[in-house]
């Protein structure tokens, strides 16, 4: 009888396996935290919902900018207290208001110690205007006429038309550098081939997808920034993020989700900021398709939306229920308040919450008898979906049957925007891409875009939105965009639900400075900063 | 998969001679070559459905990833000049063509999203997070599962017996998600010990934050390993070899280990392997609870930016790793039970 496997030899794999059990459990044993007081060695240590597929200067917008911007500095940067900041220009000069002259500030170097040149800023602009470009940032650019270097050290921008956004558009743009895209094509802002730029921070590690360690750029040319070193991560599990905090080991939570905000702020030690955000919740309905090119269904729909009952499932109240698509204090920063107040209220007449009046709306309609709707919902919002829900309810009664479908992101926008595949009613949540006033509006009444859900705009709008490009008088812009949002109002293509809080929980020890709705747009050290 | 239970019903201890066909007698290494190639051509078969199926489903689901590259502020010429580039206009054939061409040469292409070659991004995945991930939930079920099996096996019926059959069971019954949290809450926030988010800074402290995911994995999959080993060592006491090696008077240890082990190790290792497979699913929801970017997380990820190259690669990879998992359990059986080898195998 052969014995191919003394018995000893299973004993001996006996013991690596219980050896192997030891060790794992001694590694857990023999464990350092690394954690601890962020601020005490001046660290800060941040959650952000979701990191971008690559810090590719052309792959991020929003909260991203954040980290972005630390690395990549703009040439002017908006201030937390929406004040414009030379940063890498010196200057900058407007001869008319559709042409930009920027001063490049001397002496400026990258991390890797080259030098900033107009060559970096203009490689920039193409980065993000070339034709076919991937940036996200392309439409903003796209009333660009030319960009040119006008002398060693400047450059001039000339517009085709004038354009309110600029200034926004140009504190979001961080340089990067010419040389280090040239010779690393298409992959900069990858894990092997992360940011170089100009900012105070500079990247330490990426572990792709979930964590970004920043530490400060020691040769910045400006003041020494507040912390040694700025960490992200993105937890993609609600659970995972409220244990994060629970822990410790966390300074803040940005964006913090709404839903999760009493148990986030019942964790000892942490503080809840929370601020309006200029992002609106809508229910959108296509006035191109039937049954809601019908005004008389419209408004039998605005009638059935129940929008407080909406704001307390959807947010547990954390929001605002409004009147208009913008949050009336971004009117009233342009002015004085009374005449939004007034605006305001008015709009609220064919927003008022009564089954009754809508079914007889919908008796007086093209389809007395009510007709069958599929409402899609983004699965990426829970907010959506109860919203679409609370919806179904009150059609219900008006005979109205509405199915809910959550769909994920790319389905819906690919149905919506794309294709225009939806049954036409959508509950729509969209916020503002920059601090600019009528950015919201211009979005929501241009033919294309895709702010636009409902597919409406009319010729005294759209000529509206054309004069405030070139109004410089700010009472005067304000009454242009109260006359955009009468006029659409009284057509009721949407029916504004609420604007949502944009919240930020953030460590005892640590303070925080003007946190608005475009906290990303600028320096996050700037925003939250030790306790003095 | 073979019958494992078939193979191993007789054993080598002395009742060999009962086999049905001891005459088949060809060399070891040519029954071994023959067995990998057939499973390398089976698997190529294998490999090609499933590029195709998924090759199908990526492209029928709506959406494109020039929405997720882009964003939605895209103009409509520039999602257009990126569909262009990406050939994602061009007839579906001619698509999978070039997908399959390239991935003969050894070529997934570029994840649209992410900058970077898909085979960059799915290894850098696979090594950092997901196999190391798999190595350690698969050890944290299969030894202690073994063990629990040997010992409830060993007292049969007892109090002992039913106490880990009862706590395992308790474990298979709580949904991962939930076996997640309570595990990070006690050994993450609690005691302290481990972190319980993200991959680490590599190395060592990977290591450390990959022990809670794979604790959670293996409590789920813990009652499972008990059973299947528990059950297994028992049908082998009660086969008459057990009681005949006993009744020859041999020492406790040698029955356990050279009878009882033995005898139930094709059957183990034939279930461990698909346990390693039955891990992928879970996997994707624990490196979501712990925050790792692993493949799962990837996965995620390529399917909602519909970033059609890196779903492809990641796919084909799990599949190529479904494939090689098998051809591993194929070739331990054959190196553990002579009779594999030998060509004594029945019901193939």
């Amino acid at each position: 009888m052969s014995h191919p496997n003394p018995p000893r030899r299973w004993a001996r794999r006996a013991l690596i396996a219980s050896t192997l059990v030891v060790g794992l459990v001694g590694l857990s044993a023999c464990a350092t935290d690394p954690g601890g007081a962020a601020s005490d060695d001046r660290e800060l240590d941040l959650l952000i919902p979701a990191f971008p597929a690559s810090w590719d200067a052309r792959a991020t917008s929003g909260f991203y900018l954040t980290a972005q911007l630390l690395i990549n500095e703009p040439m002017v940067a908006l201030a937390p207290d929406g004040s414009f900041v030379p940063t890498l220009a010196e200057s900058v000069d407007q001869p008319d208001l559709s042409t930009y002259v920027y001063t490049l500030r001397e002496g400026v170097t990258f991390t890797d110690g080259s030098p900033l040149t107009v060559e970096d800023v203009l490689y920039t602009f193409d980065l993000h205007s070339a034709e076919g470009t991937t940036s996200f940032m392309a439409r903003y650019m796209a009333g660009i006429e030319s960009v040119e270097a006008t002398a060693d050290h400047e450059i001039t921008v000339k517009l085709a038309a004038p354009d309110p956004e600029w200034p926004y558009t140009i504190a979001r743009m961080g340089i990067v550098s010419a040389a280090y895209y040239d010779e690393h094509p298409e992959s900069v802002g990858t894990p092997d081939v992360p940011q170089l730029g100009t900012g105070p921070y500079t990247v330490e590690s990426i572990s792709a997808g979930s964590k970004l360690d920043l530490e400060r750029n020691d040769d910045y040319w400006g003041a020494k920034p507040e912390y040694d070193a700025i960490n992200f991560e993105a937890p993609a599990d609600d659970n995972a993020r409220l244990l994060a905090l629970q822990s410790g080991e966390y300074d803040a939570i940005l964006q913090a989700p709404l839903s999760q905000l009493s148990s986030l702020t019942s964790i000892p030690g942490y503080n809840l900021t929370e601020v309006p955000e200029v992002a609106t919740y809508r229910i959108s309905m296509d006035v191109t398709k039937a049954p809601f090119d019908d005004p008389a269904v419209r408004r039998a729909i605005a009638h059935a939306v129940d929008r407080e009952a909406m704001l307390e499932a959807a947010l547990s109240g954390h929001g605002t229920v409004s009147n208009g698509i913008v949050p009336a204090e971004l009117l009233i920063g342009l002015g004085e308040a009374q005449p939004v107040e007034d605006a305001y209220e008015s709009f609220g007449d064919s927003l008022t919450y009564d089954v009754d009046a809508a079914a007889e709306e919908l008796a007086a309609s093209s389809v007395p008898d009510g007709f069958a709707v599929e409402v899609l919902v983004q699965q990426s919002d829970p907010a959506q979906t109860l919203m679409a829900q609370i919806l179904a309810q009150s059609l219900a009664e008006i005979g109205i049957d509405v199915s809910v479908s959550q769909v994920d992101d790319n389905t819906f926008l690919s149905r919506l925007y794309l294709d225009k595949t939806g049954d036409g009613l959508v509950v729509f949540s969209f916020n503002a891409g920059s601090a600019e006033p009528a950015n919201m509006a211009r979005s929501a009444f241009t033919a294309g875009d895709f702010g636009n859900m409902e597919q409406f705009t009319t010729p005294a709008i759209t000529e509206a939105l054309q004069a405030y490009k070139s109004e410089e008088d700010d009472a005067a812009r304000q009454a242009l965009l109260l006359q955009i949002f009468a006029d659409a109002n009284a057509e009721v293509p949407y029916v504004p639900v609420f604007h949502p809080s944009v919240a930020a929980v953030v460590a005892d020890d640590l303070e925080v400075k003007d946190f608005t709705s475009f906290w990303w747009a600028s320096r996050i050290d700037e925003i939250i900063v030790p306790t003095a | 998969m073979s019958a494992p239970a078939a193979i191993s019903a007789a054993s080598e201890t002395g009742v060999v001679a009962s086999q049905r066909r001891p005459k088949a007698r060809r060399s070891s290494t040519g029954i071994v070559l023959r067995l990998i190639l057939t499973r390398l051509l089976t698997s190529l078969i294998v490999l090609f459905v499933v590029t195709f199926v998924i090759f199908l489903f990526v492209h029928a689901a709506p959406g494109g990833p020039e929405l997720a590259l882009a964003g939605v502020d895209a103009t409509p010429e520039q999602l257009a000049a990126i569909r262009a580039a990406y050939h994602l206009d061009d007839p579906l054939v001619l698509q999978y063509f070039r997908f399959i061409s390239g991935a003969l040469g050894g070529d997934l292409g570029a994840s649209i999203t992410m900058r970077e070659p898909v085979i960059t991004v799915v290894s850098r995945a696979a090594t950092s997070v997901t196999l190391p991930l798999i190595v350690m939930a698969w050890m944290l079920s299969v030894i202690p599962g073994v063990t629990l099996g040997y010992l409830s096996a060993r007292k049969r019926g007892s109090i002992t017996d039913r106490v880990i059959l009862t706590a395992t069971i308790l474990g298979a019954t709580a949904p991962v998600f939930a076996v997640g949290m309570f595990v990070s809450y006690v050994f993450g926030i609690q005691l302290g010990w481990l972190p319980f988010l993200g991959a680490g800074d590599g190395g060592l402290d990977t290591l450390r934050h990959l022990v809670l995911p794979a604790v959670t994995i293996a409590v789920v999959l813990l009652a499972s390993a008990t059973r299947v080993s528990r059950v297994r060592f028992i049908q082998v006491i009660e086969e008459d070899q057990y009681t005949f090696a006993r009744a020859r008077g041999l020492s406790r240890s040698y029955l356990w280990t050279r009878v009882v082990l033995k005898n139930a190790a094709v059957h183990l290792i034939t279930w461990s392997g698909s346990l390693v497979i039955g891990l992928i699913a879970g996997l994707i929801i624990v490196e979501q609870i712990y925050g790792l970017p692993g493949i799962g997380t990837l996965l995620i990820k390529a399917i909602g930016s519909r970033d059609i190259p890196l779903i492809q690669g990641i796919t084909l990879l799990i599949a190529i790793g479904v494939v090689l998992i098998n051809l591993v359990v194929d070739l331990l059986c054959i190196w553990v039970d002579p009779r594999i080898r030998k060509g004594m195998e029945v019901e193939r």
